[in-house]
Protein backbone atom coordinates (compact mmCIF):
# COMPACT_ATOMS: atom_id res chain seq x y z
CA UNK A 1 0.00 0.00 0.00
CA UNK A 2 1.45 3.41 -0.98
CA UNK A 3 1.26 5.86 1.54
CA UNK A 4 -0.40 9.25 0.56
CA UNK A 5 1.70 12.49 1.73
CA UNK A 6 -1.27 14.49 2.79
CA UNK A 7 -0.86 18.74 3.18
CA UNK A 8 1.82 20.52 4.20
CA UNK A 9 1.14 23.14 6.59
CA UNK A 10 2.31 25.89 3.82
CA UNK A 11 -0.17 24.43 1.31
CA UNK A 12 -2.98 24.92 4.01
CA UNK A 13 -2.10 28.14 4.72
CA UNK A 14 -1.56 29.10 1.17
CA UNK A 15 -5.43 27.31 0.22
CA UNK A 16 -7.07 29.21 3.27
CA UNK A 17 -5.98 32.20 2.17
CA UNK A 18 -6.95 32.18 -0.98
CA UNK A 19 -10.45 31.01 0.55
CA UNK A 20 -10.31 33.99 3.05
CA UNK A 21 -9.73 36.38 0.25
CA UNK A 22 -12.82 35.25 -1.97
CA UNK A 23 -14.78 35.86 1.23
CA UNK A 24 -14.06 38.95 2.18
CA UNK A 25 -13.82 40.09 -1.31
CA UNK A 26 -17.30 38.68 -1.80
CA UNK A 27 -18.75 39.97 1.01
CA UNK A 28 -17.23 43.74 0.51
CA UNK A 29 -18.81 43.82 -2.51
CA UNK A 30 -22.41 42.19 -1.53
CA UNK A 31 -21.86 45.21 1.45
CA UNK A 32 -21.61 47.68 -0.91
CA UNK A 33 -24.02 47.05 -3.22
CA UNK A 34 -26.39 46.70 -0.20
CA UNK A 35 -25.58 50.41 0.70
CA UNK A 36 -26.26 51.20 -2.84
CA UNK A 37 -29.84 49.90 -2.70
CA UNK A 38 -30.62 51.26 0.74
CA UNK A 39 -29.34 54.98 -0.78
CA UNK A 40 -31.71 54.01 -3.99
CA UNK A 41 -34.76 53.06 -1.51
CA UNK A 42 -34.47 56.52 0.40
CA UNK A 43 -34.07 58.46 -3.39
CA UNK A 44 -37.69 56.79 -4.84
CA UNK A 45 -38.96 58.23 -1.65
CA UNK A 46 -37.36 61.67 -1.71
CA UNK A 47 -37.92 61.69 -4.99
CA UNK A 48 -41.95 61.48 -4.28
CA UNK A 49 -41.53 64.00 -1.72
CA UNK A 50 -39.72 66.12 -4.05
CA UNK A 51 -42.53 65.95 -6.52
CA UNK A 52 -45.16 66.43 -3.81
CA UNK A 53 -43.42 69.62 -2.92
CA UNK A 54 -43.74 70.23 -6.35
CA UNK A 55 -47.14 70.09 -6.98
CA UNK A 56 -47.66 71.87 -4.10
CA UNK A 57 -45.82 75.08 -5.31
CA UNK A 58 -47.32 74.74 -8.17
CA UNK A 59 -51.11 75.09 -6.47
CA UNK A 60 -49.70 77.75 -4.33
CA UNK A 61 -48.58 80.12 -7.50
CA UNK A 62 -51.98 78.77 -9.54
CA UNK A 63 -54.38 79.72 -6.28
CA UNK A 64 -52.96 83.47 -5.93
CA UNK A 65 -49.79 85.12 -7.71
CA UNK A 66 -50.15 87.83 -5.63
CA UNK A 67 -50.00 86.13 -2.64
CA UNK A 68 -47.02 83.79 -4.47
CA UNK A 69 -45.05 86.59 -5.62
CA UNK A 70 -44.58 87.68 -1.98
CA UNK A 71 -42.77 85.34 -0.18
CA UNK A 72 -39.53 86.81 0.08
CA UNK A 73 -35.78 85.46 -1.10
CA UNK A 74 -34.82 82.87 1.63
CA UNK A 75 -35.10 79.43 2.35
CA UNK A 76 -38.39 77.97 3.39
CA UNK A 77 -38.59 74.48 5.59
CA UNK A 78 -41.41 72.57 3.94
CA UNK A 79 -41.35 69.55 5.58
CA UNK A 80 -45.35 70.38 6.66
CA UNK A 81 -46.38 71.79 3.04
CA UNK A 82 -46.49 75.75 4.83
CA UNK A 83 -44.43 78.91 3.68
CA UNK A 84 -42.39 78.14 7.24
CA UNK A 85 -39.39 80.76 6.67
CA UNK A 86 -36.07 79.20 7.44
CA UNK A 87 -33.80 76.39 6.61
CA UNK A 88 -35.31 73.09 8.80
CA UNK A 89 -33.30 71.86 11.29
CA UNK A 90 -33.91 68.62 11.62
CA UNK A 91 -34.91 65.24 9.63
CA UNK A 92 -38.73 64.91 10.75
CA UNK A 93 -40.28 64.07 7.23
CA UNK A 94 -41.57 60.85 6.71
CA UNK A 95 -42.34 57.70 9.33
CA UNK A 96 -39.86 57.88 10.68
CA UNK A 97 -38.61 61.01 10.46
CA UNK A 98 -35.67 60.82 8.01
CA UNK A 99 -35.74 63.32 5.26
CA UNK A 100 -35.99 67.38 5.49
CA UNK A 101 -37.16 69.29 2.74
CA UNK A 102 -36.23 72.93 1.82
CA UNK A 103 -37.12 75.50 -0.64
CA UNK A 104 -34.67 78.40 -2.30
CA UNK A 105 -36.90 81.01 -3.56
CA UNK A 106 -35.47 83.99 -5.73
CA UNK A 107 -37.50 86.38 -7.62
CA UNK A 108 -36.62 88.27 -10.24
CA UNK A 109 -37.89 91.57 -12.66
CA UNK A 110 -39.69 94.30 -11.61
CA UNK A 111 -42.93 93.80 -10.54
CA UNK A 112 -41.82 90.40 -10.15
CA UNK A 113 -42.57 88.28 -13.05
CA UNK A 114 -40.76 84.85 -12.67
CA UNK A 115 -39.78 83.11 -9.60
CA UNK A 116 -36.85 80.21 -9.46
CA UNK A 117 -37.26 77.75 -7.08
CA UNK A 118 -34.63 75.03 -5.94
CA UNK A 119 -36.31 72.22 -4.07
CA UNK A 120 -34.14 70.21 -2.34
CA UNK A 121 -34.96 67.01 -0.02
CA UNK A 122 -32.31 65.61 1.98
CA UNK A 123 -31.71 63.23 4.28
CA UNK A 124 -28.47 61.37 6.13
CA UNK A 125 -27.20 58.02 4.47
CA UNK A 126 -25.12 56.42 7.68
CA UNK A 127 -23.89 60.40 7.99
CA UNK A 128 -23.70 61.10 4.92
CA UNK A 129 -25.79 63.97 3.28
CA UNK A 130 -27.77 62.74 0.16
CA UNK A 131 -30.42 65.04 -1.30
CA UNK A 132 -32.34 65.04 -4.72
CA UNK A 133 -32.76 68.20 -6.09
CA UNK A 134 -35.83 69.98 -8.21
CA UNK A 135 -35.49 73.26 -9.76
CA UNK A 136 -38.43 74.96 -11.04
CA UNK A 137 -39.30 78.76 -12.38
CA UNK A 138 -42.22 79.73 -12.63
CA UNK A 139 -44.23 82.87 -14.53
CA UNK A 140 -46.93 84.79 -14.15
CA UNK A 141 -48.11 84.01 -17.99
CA UNK A 142 -47.94 80.99 -18.25
CA UNK B 1 3.67 0.10 6.68
CA UNK B 2 -0.40 0.05 7.27
CA UNK B 3 -2.73 2.28 8.51
CA UNK B 4 -0.82 3.12 11.89
CA UNK B 5 1.77 5.37 10.02
CA UNK B 6 -0.95 7.15 7.90
CA UNK B 7 -1.38 10.70 9.12
CA UNK B 8 -5.13 11.94 9.33
CA UNK B 9 -7.07 14.39 10.94
CA UNK B 10 -8.18 14.01 14.80
CA UNK B 11 -11.95 14.18 15.67
CA UNK B 12 -10.96 17.58 17.19
CA UNK B 13 -9.53 19.10 14.18
CA UNK B 14 -12.59 17.95 12.31
CA UNK B 15 -15.35 19.59 14.72
CA UNK B 16 -12.88 22.60 14.94
CA UNK B 17 -12.91 22.87 11.19
CA UNK B 18 -17.09 21.85 11.19
CA UNK B 19 -17.68 25.18 13.57
CA UNK B 20 -15.37 27.83 11.67
CA UNK B 21 -17.41 26.52 8.71
CA UNK B 22 -20.75 26.98 10.79
CA UNK B 23 -19.75 29.97 11.53
CA UNK B 24 -18.87 31.72 8.58
CA UNK B 25 -21.57 30.02 6.47
CA UNK B 26 -24.37 31.54 8.24
CA UNK B 27 -23.04 35.39 8.02
CA UNK B 28 -22.44 34.80 4.29
CA UNK B 29 -26.18 33.87 4.00
CA UNK B 30 -27.38 36.14 5.87
CA UNK B 31 -25.90 38.96 4.11
CA UNK B 32 -27.43 37.55 1.04
CA UNK B 33 -30.95 37.05 2.22
CA UNK B 34 -30.74 40.65 3.52
CA UNK B 35 -29.99 41.86 0.01
CA UNK B 36 -32.29 40.03 -1.98
CA UNK B 37 -34.76 41.31 0.64
CA UNK B 38 -33.66 44.91 -0.18
CA UNK B 39 -33.74 44.51 -3.52
CA UNK B 40 -37.77 42.89 -2.96
CA UNK B 41 -38.46 46.19 -1.44
CA UNK B 42 -36.39 48.64 -3.67
CA UNK B 43 -38.63 46.43 -6.75
CA UNK B 44 -42.04 47.18 -4.61
CA UNK B 45 -41.54 50.66 -4.21
CA UNK B 46 -40.59 51.01 -7.83
CA UNK B 47 -43.64 49.36 -8.89
CA UNK B 48 -45.73 51.27 -6.38
CA UNK B 49 -44.38 54.69 -7.58
CA UNK B 50 -44.60 53.50 -10.80
CA UNK B 51 -48.27 52.79 -10.47
CA UNK B 52 -48.75 56.08 -8.59
CA UNK B 53 -46.74 58.35 -11.11
CA UNK B 54 -49.22 56.98 -14.34
CA UNK B 55 -52.32 57.14 -12.05
CA UNK B 56 -51.42 61.24 -11.47
CA UNK B 57 -51.00 62.17 -14.95
CA UNK B 58 -53.61 60.10 -16.09
CA UNK B 59 -56.40 61.75 -14.12
CA UNK B 60 -54.66 64.94 -14.34
CA UNK B 61 -54.39 64.98 -17.84
CA UNK B 62 -57.74 63.98 -18.48
CA UNK B 63 -59.10 66.96 -15.89
CA UNK B 64 -56.92 69.47 -17.10
CA UNK B 65 -57.42 69.66 -20.89
CA UNK B 66 -60.91 67.92 -21.35
CA UNK B 67 -63.62 68.30 -18.23
CA UNK B 68 -66.32 71.51 -18.75
CA UNK B 69 -68.30 70.30 -15.32
CA UNK B 70 -67.90 68.55 -12.06
CA UNK B 71 -70.84 65.89 -10.82
CA UNK B 72 -71.29 63.94 -7.75
CA UNK B 73 -73.31 61.12 -9.22
CA UNK B 74 -73.63 59.30 -12.80
CA UNK B 75 -74.95 60.50 -15.41
CA UNK B 76 -74.56 63.51 -14.69
CA UNK B 77 -77.02 66.58 -14.79
CA UNK B 78 -77.80 69.85 -13.79
CA UNK B 79 -79.25 68.52 -10.73
CA UNK B 80 -75.72 67.33 -9.36
CA UNK B 81 -73.36 69.41 -10.68
CA UNK B 82 -70.83 70.79 -7.87
CA UNK B 83 -68.26 73.40 -7.84
CA UNK B 84 -70.02 75.48 -10.56
CA UNK B 85 -70.86 78.50 -8.31
CA UNK B 86 -68.22 80.60 -6.31
CA UNK B 87 -67.28 79.61 -2.70
CA UNK B 88 -68.39 76.60 -3.64
CA UNK B 89 -67.09 72.83 -2.67
CA UNK B 90 -67.55 69.39 -2.75
CA UNK B 91 -65.30 66.03 -1.31
CA UNK B 92 -66.39 63.01 -1.74
CA UNK B 93 -63.94 59.28 -0.39
CA UNK B 94 -65.40 57.26 -3.41
CA UNK B 95 -66.16 58.72 -6.19
CA UNK B 96 -66.81 61.97 -8.80
CA UNK B 97 -67.68 62.31 -12.69
CA UNK B 98 -66.92 64.63 -15.19
CA UNK B 99 -68.84 66.19 -18.55
CA UNK B 100 -65.87 67.14 -21.08
CA UNK B 101 -65.98 69.36 -24.21
CA UNK B 102 -68.47 67.11 -26.65
CA UNK B 103 -71.24 66.54 -23.49
CA UNK B 104 -69.66 62.81 -22.77
CA UNK B 105 -69.07 61.47 -19.22
CA UNK B 106 -66.14 59.87 -17.54
CA UNK B 107 -65.50 59.50 -14.14
CA UNK B 108 -63.12 58.04 -11.69
CA UNK B 109 -64.13 55.52 -8.28
CA UNK B 110 -62.38 53.75 -5.85
CA UNK B 111 -63.82 50.09 -6.09
CA UNK B 112 -62.16 47.22 -4.01
CA UNK B 113 -58.99 49.04 -3.30
CA UNK B 114 -58.10 50.13 -7.04
CA UNK B 115 -59.13 53.66 -9.16
CA UNK B 116 -61.32 52.56 -11.67
CA UNK B 117 -62.02 54.86 -14.83
CA UNK B 118 -65.45 54.58 -16.04
CA UNK B 119 -67.44 56.48 -18.88
CA UNK B 120 -70.90 56.21 -20.14
CA UNK B 121 -69.40 53.65 -22.65
CA UNK B 122 -67.34 51.63 -20.66
CA UNK B 123 -67.96 49.50 -17.42
CA UNK B 124 -65.62 50.37 -14.65
CA UNK B 125 -61.73 49.69 -15.80
CA UNK B 126 -58.74 49.78 -12.57
CA UNK B 127 -56.10 51.94 -13.30
CA UNK B 128 -53.67 50.19 -11.15
CA UNK B 129 -52.58 46.45 -11.18
CA UNK B 130 -53.83 43.58 -8.96
CA UNK B 131 -50.70 43.79 -6.61
CA UNK B 132 -51.51 47.58 -5.54
CA UNK B 133 -54.01 48.58 -2.82
CA UNK B 134 -55.87 52.38 -2.95
CA UNK B 135 -56.29 53.42 0.51
CA UNK B 136 -57.68 56.72 2.04
CA UNK B 137 -58.85 58.16 -1.11
CA UNK B 138 -60.27 61.93 -1.61
CA UNK B 139 -61.18 63.58 -4.49
CA UNK B 140 -62.67 67.12 -4.06
CA UNK B 141 -63.78 70.20 -6.13
CA UNK B 142 -63.61 73.66 -5.24
CA UNK B 143 -64.18 77.23 -6.60
CA UNK B 144 -63.22 80.52 -4.92
CA UNK B 145 -63.39 83.32 -6.98
CA UNK B 146 -65.66 83.60 -10.04
CA UNK B 147 -63.37 84.67 -12.30
CA UNK B 148 -60.86 81.55 -12.20
CA UNK B 149 -62.26 78.15 -13.17
CA UNK B 150 -62.58 75.16 -10.52
CA UNK B 151 -60.37 73.08 -9.08
CA UNK B 152 -59.95 69.27 -8.29
CA UNK B 153 -57.39 67.85 -5.37
CA UNK B 154 -57.17 63.94 -4.96
CA UNK B 155 -55.56 62.54 -2.87
CA UNK B 156 -54.52 58.60 -1.96
CA UNK B 157 -52.21 56.38 -0.56
CA UNK B 158 -50.73 53.67 -2.61
CA UNK B 159 -49.18 50.64 -1.59
CA UNK B 160 -47.79 47.20 -1.95
CA UNK B 161 -50.07 43.76 -1.79
CA UNK B 162 -47.92 40.86 -1.32
CA UNK B 163 -51.48 38.43 -0.81
CA UNK B 164 -55.02 39.21 -1.18
CA UNK B 165 -55.09 40.21 2.46
CA UNK B 166 -52.43 42.77 2.04
CA UNK B 167 -51.74 42.49 5.84
CA UNK B 168 -48.07 42.63 5.64
CA UNK B 169 -46.99 44.39 8.60
CA UNK B 170 -43.30 44.60 8.78
CA UNK B 171 -41.40 47.76 8.26
CA UNK B 172 -39.24 45.88 5.25
CA UNK B 173 -42.12 44.71 3.42
CA UNK B 174 -44.21 47.60 2.69
CA UNK B 175 -43.67 49.63 0.17
CA UNK B 176 -45.98 52.53 0.80
CA UNK B 177 -46.12 56.32 -1.01
CA UNK B 178 -48.58 59.02 -0.03
CA UNK B 179 -49.72 61.22 -3.65
CA UNK B 180 -51.58 64.44 -3.20
CA UNK B 181 -52.33 66.84 -6.27
CA UNK B 182 -54.35 69.72 -6.88
CA UNK B 183 -55.52 70.18 -11.15
CA UNK B 184 -56.64 73.23 -12.14
CA UNK B 185 -59.21 72.78 -15.12
CA UNK B 186 -58.26 74.63 -17.97
CA UNK B 187 -61.49 74.32 -19.63
CA UNK B 188 -63.67 75.19 -17.48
Amino acid sequence: MKKSPGFSLIEVLVFVAVLSLFFISAVTITTFSLRNLKIQEHKIIATRYAEEASEWIKQEKEDDWEIFKSHSDTYYCLNLLNWDVGACTSYFLGTPGFFKRDLNVSRSGNPIDKITTVLTVSWLENGVPQNVILKSVYNLWE
Amino acid sequence: MGIIGKKSFTLIETIVVIAVIGLILPVVFSIFFVLLQQQIKIYRLNTVKKEGDYLISIIENTLRNDTKSIHSAEPPNDSNIKCSTESSAYGSTSSLYFLNNNDQWFGYLLSNDAIAFVSASITPVNLTSSKIKISNFSISCSRNYPYSPSSVSLSFTIEYCNDVACAQTRPEETALLFYRTKIKLRNY
